[in-house]
């Protein structure tokens, strides 16, 4: 089933959580809302859930083609997955899996031994077989979260929804159930939007990502065209660590390197340049090129990379530098050391944009 | 035991709850029982079982448990509606549920007696009803009257009945279902409600199986201070009970008949009546446990 958004706002009093936001998700497709806290993803989900009503007039959400703003949360044959879950406590776990089949009116509701063969199949998929008779309490988190996705994959719902659902996880586990999560929606198909905040996660996991930042979407695209081709400043700091080159387009930008498209680059006027750790290039020698002068002021060790803290000698600003090893043990570096600064890929923003 | 202790002093503390225990609670009733230890056993089986006392303990119970079960379905309602709905006179409502507590007994059983007379408000209903609609039909020029006794059926007569034990029993045990489900239902989760919802559950369906259920131990014990708490009264009922030996007697009058009779060892009788009614309530109260202990099995 397909979901699209046409121009929904939202407002909790007079402040607007959602802002003309469209949306559409094809089917079958994986699609990632990122943003920071307080952006409007879960206000976004829970609309398109029906657990919120969009202000009057304000939008439209349309599953398979239809508006479904008559119909409640559920009719609307989609599984919403809490942010905390919202196991039902009192219940086993496999009466929390067999909540949605055993409440259907008992014309279409499948028998005892249907549900308990579809329950047994459910926890397979989750990987917690001979679990039914715990209680949530008896789980640990990363468990009542499969068990709360198994519970919404129960009624087959034709779209999943997932509000952050790796959110209260440790690390280690959160990257295991990622891969989990992606193969899980590769065996069963359901179009899937899932809330996360942490970049990451949405550019692994997902087919799409969409950027969202103040109740609006900066950005939806592919994770490489996002990561890669940032639509707006917001959405390249967003989406990873990036040096800020400030100065003038034309002269001092082109001066230091290479700029790839953004704006026009010989438009007069300030702009910034935006460049990844992995796309700046250190050196001892000025190689020709007029580039930047910077003195190392630490270097740290980060698996099988080096971060580089340089600041520049001119506008004394921080630049965060990410070499490969065998790059780090070329030059040598030693805190203190004067080098050359230039960057082999940088986006260029001219400065009517504000972060 | 060793995983519970959080606060250090559990030798202490517990010495300390122990004694000051069996000071309140443990001696009196061991003299109780001892007191009644003095009967001799056909004394005693003749006491308890004499028909006039059976026909107090019923009265008593069957009062005490049709008042807690009534007051399980209302203050269920009025905790529901004090915690979901906003409404003007919501916080004045929430404060008069505990005015039960705070009302001298004497006085809810002078009120109760009175409001139920033949001449009190709910007494004559019916009568005041027939007056103010004639006067309304006279302001408004109609000849027709209705006579006086067309509202009989509202005159609401319930002093000296066993009815009015029932009504003022409801009244004496509302605030402890409220005041002990209100809580429970403040802090549940509505996602709860929302995740039974889009797994396509009714509005009734998730009432009765995911947020009674929840609410059900809080909700159990509500009805066993209610009950609790009727067994015993005294003061509020004793105005409005009728009072007829067999017939309409509580069982605490029961006792302060034998107290203050001039029959030979009331008092070791009286307290036969006591230790019978106290069995009885463990009896219900255990049994309730055993309810909670089962509600709460997921906590375990
Ligand atoms: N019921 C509500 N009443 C008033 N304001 C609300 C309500 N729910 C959300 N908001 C506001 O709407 C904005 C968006 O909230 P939302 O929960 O959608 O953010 P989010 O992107 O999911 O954030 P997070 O990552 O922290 O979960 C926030 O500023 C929040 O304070
Ligand atoms: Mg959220």
């Amino acid at each position: 089933m397909s979901v699209e958004v046409r121009n929904l706002t939202k407002s909790y009093g007079n402040f607007t959580a959602v802002k003309d936001v469209s949306l559409v998700v094809n089917t079958g497709q994986l699609v990632a809302l990122v943003g920071p806290s307080g952006s409007g993803k879960t206000t976004l989900l829970r609309s398109i859930a029906g657990l919120e009503q969009p202000d009057p007039g304000a939008g439209t959400i349309l599953l398979n083609g239809k508006d479904v703003a008559a119909e409640p949360v559920g009719r609307r044959k989609i599984g919403f997955v809490f942010q905390h879950y919202a196991l039902f406590k009192h219940m086993t776990v496999g009466e929390n899996v067999a909540f949605g089949l055993r409440v259907r009116p008992w014309r279409s509701r499948p028998s005892r031994q249907e549900i308990r063969k579809i329950v047994g199949e459910l926890l397979d998929l989750v990987q917690l077989r001979g679990m039914e008779r715990r209680y949530p309490s008896q789980l640990s988190g990363g468990q009542r979260q499969r068990i709360a996705l198994a519970r919404a994959l129960a009624t087959k719902p034709a779209v999943l929804l997932l509000d952050e659902p790796f959110g209260a996880l440790d690390a280690k586990v959160r990257r295991e159930l990622r891969q989990w999560l992606r193969q899980l929606h590769h065996d069963v198909g359901v179009t899937t939007i899932f809330v996360t905040h942490d970049q990451e996660e949405a550019l692994e996991v997902a087919d799409r990502v969409a950027v969202m930042n103040k109740g609006v979407i900066e950005q939806i695209g592919t994770p490489t065209e996002v990561y890669d081709h940032p639509a707006t400043p917001f959405v390249q700091t967003f989406l990873g660590t990036v040096n800020l080159f400030r100065g003038r387009i034309a002269e001092d930008l082109q001066k230091s390197g290479e700029t790839s498209n953004g704006r026009d680059p010989t438009s007069p006027g300030k702009a910034t340049a935006f460049v990844r750790p992995h796309d700046v290039e250190i050196s001892r020698l000025a190689n020709g090129h007029p580039g930047l002068v910077g003195e190392v002021i630490s270097t740290s060790m980060t698996g099988p990379t080096t971060r580089v803290y340089l600041q520049l000698s001119d506008s004394r600003e921080l630049v965060e530098a990410e070499l490969t090893r065998n790059r780090y043990h070329e030059l040598a570096l030693k805190i203190g050391d004067t080098v050359y600064v230039s960057w082999r890929k940088a986006k260029v923003f001219a400065d009517d944009y504000s972060i | 035991m060793a995983t519970r202790r959080v606060i250090p002093g559990f030798g202490l503390s517990m010495g300390y709850t122990l004694s000051y225990l069996s000071l309140i609670v443990l001696i009196p009733l061991s003299a109780l029982v001892w007191k009644t230890a003095h009967l001799h056993w056909d004394v005693f089986w003749s006491t308890v079982t004499n028909p006039i006392v059976m026909a107090a303990y019923k009265l008593s119970f069957g009062a005490s448990l049709l008042a807690a079960a009534i007051n399980g379905v209302l203050g269920l309602m009025t905790a529901w509606v004090l915690v979901r709905y906003r409404f003007p006179g919501r916080r004045l409502l929430d404060a008069v549920i505990d005015f039960p507590f705070a009302l001298p007994t004497a006085v809810t059983g002078l009120t109760f007696s009175d409001l139920y007379s033949p001449h009190g408000w709910m007494g004559a209903l019916g009568d005041h009803t027939a007056d103010a609609a004639n006067f309304l039909l006279g302001a408004l020029h109609v000849a027709y009257r209705f006579g006086p006794g067309s509202f009989a059926a509202l005159n609401l007569q319930l002093a000296n009945t066993n009815t009015g034990v029932v009504v003022v029993l409801i009244f004496v045990g509302l605030p402890f279902v409220v005041r002990l489900v209100q809580p429970v239902l403040e802090n549940m989760d509505v996602e709860l409600e929302q995740a039974a919802r889009s797994l396509g559950a009714g509005p009734f369906t998730t009432f009765r199986r995911v947020i009674f259920p929840e609410l059900l131990p809080a909700w159990l014990s509500g009805l066993s201070l209610a009950f609790a708490r009727s067994v015993g009264e005294y003061g509020s009922v004793i105005f409005i009970a009728g009072n007829i030996p067999g017939k309409s007697q509580i069982a605490p009058q029961k006792i302060i008949d034998f107290l203050y009779g001039f029959e030979a060892g009331g008092t070791a009788k009286a307290t036969a009546i006591g230790v019978v009614l106290l069995s009885a309530s463990l009896v219900v109260l255990v049994l309730i446990n055993a309810l909670q202990w089962w509600a709460r099995r997921h906590e375990r």
